[in-house]
Formats: structure tokens, sequence, C-alpha cells
């Protein structure tokens, strides 16, 4: 069997609540967390799942440092934190240089509320902007960071300062299969031996108006709660630290990334089945799993007809005639999108230590002859796992993995 | 020097800077030590207390737009259309199109999306309703808004990370591996540093790599005045952008594009495909210790050169150029020195170390690919490009900085160094290509 990568700590914040419990018996409940968002009345039936992280202060950031930090900040900041606790502490025992750090993130909005007096201040008739009136008495009242907030990277650097990590790093987006590079990137960089440990992580974009209108123009939003179930936007960021079997120690595992492949549909019409299929038969064939031994599939389920019939046809052309328990997160929390991934794959480990697998909200009988969508709470021996990611223009990644 | 599994060589790159619209041009310039940095042409600076930039002359981007990708125009912004320039050359010279694979063509590219501007803003605060005692108190009028016909979708399209990236893959139909980098001023570094290992890794053949930005603009200049980054001080704009020189300042807003088709030396070998150098190893790292400023020992920097050196297999001795990050900002310079001199010890005296900043300016997500392709350009010219504007010996950066005019050099590996706002470096080892 290859080298498998211990998870040796796990930070999740979701609509649940802060912490792989909460969102864990929140699942075991069968809840859902989306409903309709008041404060985006302008569009028709929107519904969010937001998330409420702790503040900057509670997550121990500086003051001049919190004035940068957006709640996508907020919500990183959590998930790595509780990780790198759960593992044993700030750096889990290891020099700066010796973590790795790769997190996937949306683009960052800019923030019109730091601009709103400038603008306001320096407005003529007509609607332009005076650009002397805007400099000399607009420019002054606009937060001196007001731009380094708008830069990915800045919240990425914010999480790396406050806990000291200087190993390799990067970060990639937009959507969940920059997530899913970033669970990769750590992974290689493990196997390569450039780091002793890896933090993997993902933060899902913030509920805005800005947020939401790209989404939905890009036809991932349904203007409505249309039968098909369209994706709704939600909120959430996770992290994993990740180590080697033979360095993670006694420390306690959440359990094992054992294989991980990803795959491209090609442009339109594109094969996304085949890509789920491709991604998935990679990382079992990685971890050396037989498609008989996957005992729990937790799928995209991004919520489109179109992405849930090409994800059960390439599941079940992996899995031949298996069916095994499924699933779906994205009816509990929304679809997280960056933070989708890290998200999943925290779920299906607690779900193979439980040995259980919670109903998921709205799937009903999606699975048909593939996969089994248990209506509540489930109890399994799950020797193994498929996590399923499917992102932006058809790009599909899959990680295997096992029980502690 | 021990060879890594798979070897990645460099069989293409284009470029567009403030000093040409291509290679040779871009190159012919800065070895002649011209500036590439004026007074803004792009907007009204006045008022500002930086009124100069490295700006790409519009005729050459008019005159090499491809007019096939005309339509893909409307996606791009200034940046990721000088991008699509710089591939094309960069694909013409390595041939891109005679790999019938298309799958095993990937793209890595370090680029942020367009900035927030002024225009869009206008647009958006239409629909504000001020309310309350304080200007910032009010609310927005959605409805209102999508009754006056919504919000451009192209705004969001090209506000996205991956703008570059995407619009780089359509053009030249790569199906292979893609990633999005945002490293601010490291992006372009870390663009082909990931593109090296993704072909190491076996998933694919060839991949385009590099970095575009085009920031000179009111709203993207007011983001690095809000910071007082920006050089403030300056007789002429030739003369503003001096790193390691005593009297540096600040550094030059520039805009432009590098991009670099890197591919397996075996796949290189079996088409024919023009082998120009070769990227030996890539570190990264990060600081890790405040978001607006470098770590004062330059941590991170030592870092970012030692994992390049570990993973080109090459020894300190060995490399015989740096092309610095070399800003022109007072800590940078400082920072860098201190840096180079820690990881190279006694030789770091005999090292020279050059910044492409003197000549164009920093060109922000695109300097790790622009410089990356100056450095190698240099090897195969045997020629080093100068640090111009140094005329005043700071004592305490005491390295050969090349100062003001092009040394002859038959240099065969050298360094490239980027360092981002908010403390994420990579170092790129880049080699003259020696045959097997």
């Amino acid at each position: 069997m290859p080298a498998a990568l211990a998870v040796t700590g796990g930070g999740i914040v979701t609509a649940a609540g802060r912490g792989l419990d909460a969102a864990w018996e929140a699942l075991r409940a069968g809840r859902s967390f989306l409903a309709p968002d008041d404060e985006l009345a302008g569009f028709s039936s929107i519904e969010t799942a937001r998330c409420a992280p702790p503040g900057p202060e509670m997550l121990g950031a500086d003051r001049r440092a919190a004035r940068l930090m957006g709640r996508h900040t907020h919500m990183l900041l959590a998930a790595v934190s509780d990780a790198l606790a759960e593992a044993g502490g700030n750096a889990a025992g290891l020099a700066g240089e010796e973590m790795a750090f790769f997190a996937g993130m949306d683009s960052v909005d800019p923030g019109e509320a730091d601009f709103v007096s400038a603008v306001q201040a320096s407005r003529v008739e007509g609607g332009g902007v005076d650009l002397g009136r805007f400099f000399n008495e607009g420019m002054t009242q606009i937060p001196p960071l007001w731009p380094l907030g708008m830069l990915n990277s800045t919240a990425f650097c914010q999480v790396a300062i406050q806990f000291g990590l200087r190993g390799e790093n990067g970060l990639f987006s937009p959507g969940a299969e920059a997530a899913a590079q970033a669970v990769i990137e750590a992974a290689e960089s493990l196997r390569e031996g450039k780091a002793r440990a890896a933090l993997a992580a993902g933060v899902s974009p913030t509920v805005s108006v800005r947020s939401v209108a790209r989404y939905r123009k890009r036809g991932l939003l349904k203007p409505d709660a249309a039968p098909d179930g369209g994706p709704a936007l939600g909120e959430g960021a996770a992290s994993l630290l990740l180590e080697p079997e033979g360095v993670a120690g006694g420390k306690p595992r959440l359990g094992y990334i054992r294989g991980w492949g990803r795959a491209t549909a090609g442009y339109e019409p594109g094969d996304l089945a085949g890509a789920v299929r491709d991604s998935a038969a990679a990382a079992l064939q990685r971890a050396e799993i037989g498609p008989g031994r996957v005992g729990l599939v937790v799928v995209h389920g991004g919520g489109s007809v179109e992405e849930g019939e090409a994800e059960a046809e390439g599941i079940a052309a992996v899995l031949g005639g298996h069916r095994p328990l499924a699933l779906a997160t994205k009816g509990a929390f929304g679809h997280l999108l960056g933070g989708g991934p890290a998200v999943d794959l925290l779920i299906a480990l607690r779900a193979m230590a439980e040995g259980a697998v919670p109903p998921s909200p709205g799937a009903g009988n999606s699975g048909g002859d593939v996969l089994e969508f248990p209506d509540r709470p489930k109890a399994a021996r799950l020797e193994a796992g498929l996590v399923l990611v499917q992102g932006f223009d058809g790009a599909c990644a899959a990680f295997a993995v096992g029980p502690a | 020097m021990a060879w890594p599994s798979k070897r990645v060589v460099v069989t293409g790159y284009g470029m567009m800077t403030p000093l040409g619209g291509d290679v040779a041009a871009s190159f012919d310039a800065a070895r002649e030590g011209k500036s590439g940095i004026d007074f803004i042409r792009q907007f009204d600076p006045a008022k500002l207390p930086c009124q100069i930039a490295g700006e790409v002359d519009d005729a050459w981007i008019e005159e090499r737009d491809d007019p096939s990708r005309r339509p893909l125009l409307k996606l791009t912004t200034r940046g990721v259309r000088m991008m699509l320039i710089a591939t094309g050359e960069a694909a013409v010279r390595a041939r891109l199109d005679g790999i019938s694979d298309r799958s095993r063509v990937g793209v890595s590219a370090g680029s942020h999306g367009e900035h927030a501007n002024i225009p869009e803003m206008i647009q958006l605060f239409r629909h504000w309703r001020p309310g309350g005692d304080s200007p910032w108190e009010g609310k927005w009028d959605f409805g209102d808004l999508m009754r006056s016909g919504g919000y451009d979708f192209l705004h969001f399209y090209r506000r996205k990370i991956d703008v570059a990236t995407s619009v780089v893959a359509t053009a030249f139909d790569a199906q292979g591996p893609t990633i999005s980098v945002c490293s601010a001023c490291a992006a372009g570094g870390q663009a082909v540093g990931e593109a090296l290992r993704i072909i190491r890794d076996g998933k694919a053949d060839a991949m385009i790599a590099g970095g575009c930005e085009s920031t000179v603009s009111y709203g993207g200049f007011l983001g690095f005045v809000l910071l007082t980054a920006l050089v403030e001080k300056y007789e002429s704009p030739q003369r503003a952008s001096r790193p390691f020189d005593r009297r540096r300042n600040g550094f030059v807003m520039s805009e432009g594009a590098g991009s670099i088709v890197l591919e397996e030396l075996g796949h290189a070998l079996a088409r024919g495909a023009p082998i120009l150098g070769e990227v030996l190893g890539y570190g990264d790292s990060a600081d890790a210790f405040r978001i607006t400023d470098m770590h004062p020992q330059g941590v991170g920097a030592i870092l970012a050169m030692r994992g390049a050196l570990d993973d080109a297999g090459v020894s300190p001795g060995e490399v015989e150029y740096i092309n610095a990050h070399g800003t022109s900002t007072p800590k940078n310079d400082l920072t860098e020195t201190k840096a180079i001199k820690e990881v190279f010890g006694d030789a770091a005296g005999r090292l020279p170390i050059s910044s492409n900043k003197s000549l164009i300016g920093h060109t922000i997500g695109a300097a790790g690919a622009v410089e990356a392709i100056f450095a190698l350009e240099g090897m195969r010219r045997s020629e080093i490009l100068p640090t111009i504007n140094y005329e005043n010996p700071d004592p305490r950066c005491d390295l050969d900085y090349v100062p003001n005019e092009t040394r002859a050099a038959g240099h065969r590996i050298a360094l490239s160094n980027s360092f981002g706002f908010g403390g994420q470096n990579a170092t790129l080892c880049l080699g003259r290509y020696e045959g097997e």
C-alpha cells in the first residue's frame, strides 16, 4: 500500500457553527441551514447559508491586522487555528519553515463601504467624480489599507503570519478546483519531502451582492428554488493538517488521505462524466483501493441536474455494480466553492470514524442505482471512501480516504 | 549538480514591457540602459504624489493583437490582452502548434484580475441611498440597480483571478492542467515554479507559464499611493527607479506580461523544439512577518533562495548571477542584500546582481515571469543587464549590482527572485541549456 498521509488536525467553520462536532451533529440531525436571505432582497428568492465565524480578536489577531480582515479571513483563520490546535498546538511543534501551507480562495470583492464617503464627497452633477476633489477631500477618508484587503493573498498571508508558517506555500483561485489543488499541492509537498507537515485549507466567498450576482450570472445559482434544485451559496472554511505517517508519531489521527486524482472535462460540451470517472479512478489507483471496498462517496452534489447526472454516470463507471452509501453536504451548508473540498474531506473522515453516514438534505433518491443516500443516519463499517470535487470549467478532482 | 528525474526546459518565451512589444525589442533597449519610465499617459495623475509609470505603448498592443483572438478581448483586461500577445510570441517560438495532444499542454498564470475602477464604483454608487448621521450609513437599492439594467457580468469576469489562465487556455487550445496563482509580486515567479512541478509530476508535457498585470490606472494607483509605496521624489521619470542606490525612495508602478513555454526535455527533443534554457529549480516560502513589510532579516527570501538551490541540486558556489527582486524601496533592497549575503556567504561579494526594475519599473504579477525571461535571454546572449540609476552607493547595500552598463558574461546558472506583498516569496533557478 502506498504511503498514506495522516490527518492529524482539522478545523471547520460552517453555518452550523465552529468545529467538526457542530457540523457533524447538524448533518446527523438532517438540518439544512439554507434560508431566504433578507439582505439580498433585490434578487428573487435567494437562499443562502451564512456563517458567523468568531471575530478577529477572538482569533488572536492584533487590531491593526484585524482592520484588514474580511469575513473570509476570519473563517480561514478559525479553520487553520483549530486544525493546528487539534494537532498539538501552534505549528504542531514544528518550525515554521517545516510547515507548508496551501489554500483555495475565491476572488475577494472590493469593499465598497470603505469607498462610500470618498465618492460621495467627490461626486459632481451628472454622476461623475471630480478627481481633484476626490484627492483633496475624498481620498483621506479611505482607510489606508483598503487596497490590501482586496488582494486574495492578503488573507492568506495574514494566516501565515498569525501562525508563523514559512514553508512552501501557494494560494489558488477561484473555485472548488482551486481548493482541491491546494490539498493536492500539500500532499505533493509532503511526498517530495519539502515539508514535514502541510496545511491544506479552503474558504468560501462571503455572501454578498457581488458574490451572489457573480455566481448567478455564471449560472451557478438559480434565480428561484427551482425544481432542479440549483445550488445555494453558503459560507464556510476548513483546514486539514497533513503529516506523513512516519512523522505524525503518536498523535491521534482523524483519518488518512490515501490517494488523489484530477481530470478535466474539456470544452463545451465537455465530458463531465468522464472527468468524474477519471479523477476517481486515479485516486483509487494511487491509493491501491479496489472499487468494491469503497463504502462511502461524498459527492460534489452541486445541485444542477446536469452535474448530478454526470456525477452519477462517472461514479457508476468506476464502481461497477457496487452501490455504496453516499452523502451530499451542500443541502445543509450550501455551496462553499473554495471551502467545499476541505469541508467534505473532514466530514468523510468523521463519518468513517463514527461508522455512520448521515442523511443528505435535499438529496432524496437522487442516487438511483448508483449510490444510496440514507434518509436517516445509517451505521456502516466504512473501510474506504471517495470525496468528489467539481470546479469551474469542468475541472474535477477526487480523494480516496481511509479511517484512522 | 544533480539533475532531477525530469528535466524541464524552456522552448519559447514572449514579453511585453515598457521597453518593447517583444523579447528582442525589450532586451535590446534594456542592454542599452534605456528606461521605460515616463509621465503617465493612461489617465490624468494630477494631484497624485507620483505621476510616473512604466507603460506599454498602445501602438505595440494594437499592432500585435491577433485578429483571430478579437472575440476574446471583451473578456480581457489590458494586462490579459498583453499576456495573449506575449504568449503568441512564445508559442510561435516554441512551435507550440506542433504538439498534437492538447490535453498535455497546460497553463499556469499569475494575475490578480481587474482591480476596482472608478467608473464601476460610480455606476454602483448611483444606487446607494445615504441615511443616518455618518456618510457610511445607508443601504444599497438592489431593485433600482436591477431595473437600471443590472451590473455588467463582464465586470465580474474580468475581476476573476483565473481570467488570464482561462483566456490563454482558450486562445491556445491548452486543455491540460490549469492553475491560477495570486501571490502579489511573487505571482509570476510562483506560476513558473508551479508549472515546473506539474511537468515533473508527469501531469503535462508542456506548460504555458507566466504572469501579467496592468495597474496603471487611477484605481490601481490609489491603493499604492495610500500605502506610500510609490516613489514620490525623483529628478526625472527615467531616473526614479534606482534599486540599491542610496537615494532610492519607492518603486515605480509598471505594466507588462511575460509568458514562457516550459517543456519536458525528452518531449522537446523528440519534436525538435528549440531549447532556449532550462528551469532547474524552484523555491517558495512565506515571511510570516507583517503584511506591509518584509521580514527585516529576509527570513523568507533566504528560505526561497535555498529552496530553489536545493530543488535544483545546485550549490551556492555554482550560481553566477542573481536577477534581484530589487524594487527600489529602502527596505526591500536592504533586506534582499542581507538575504543574499546569508545564502552565499563570502561569495556574495563576487556575485553579479542586477534589478530589471531599474529599467522597466515594477510589473507586479508579471514581474517574476518578465524578469526570468530577461535572465534567460541574458544567458543566451552571454550578457547581464545592468541596474541603471545606480549613482550613490549605499554602504549597507555593498554588493556588485552591475551598475549602469551591460556586462559581458558567460554565465550558466542564475537565480531570479520575486518577493510578494504580504510575504510570499518565489525564487527560480535558471540555467543555460547545455545538452543532455
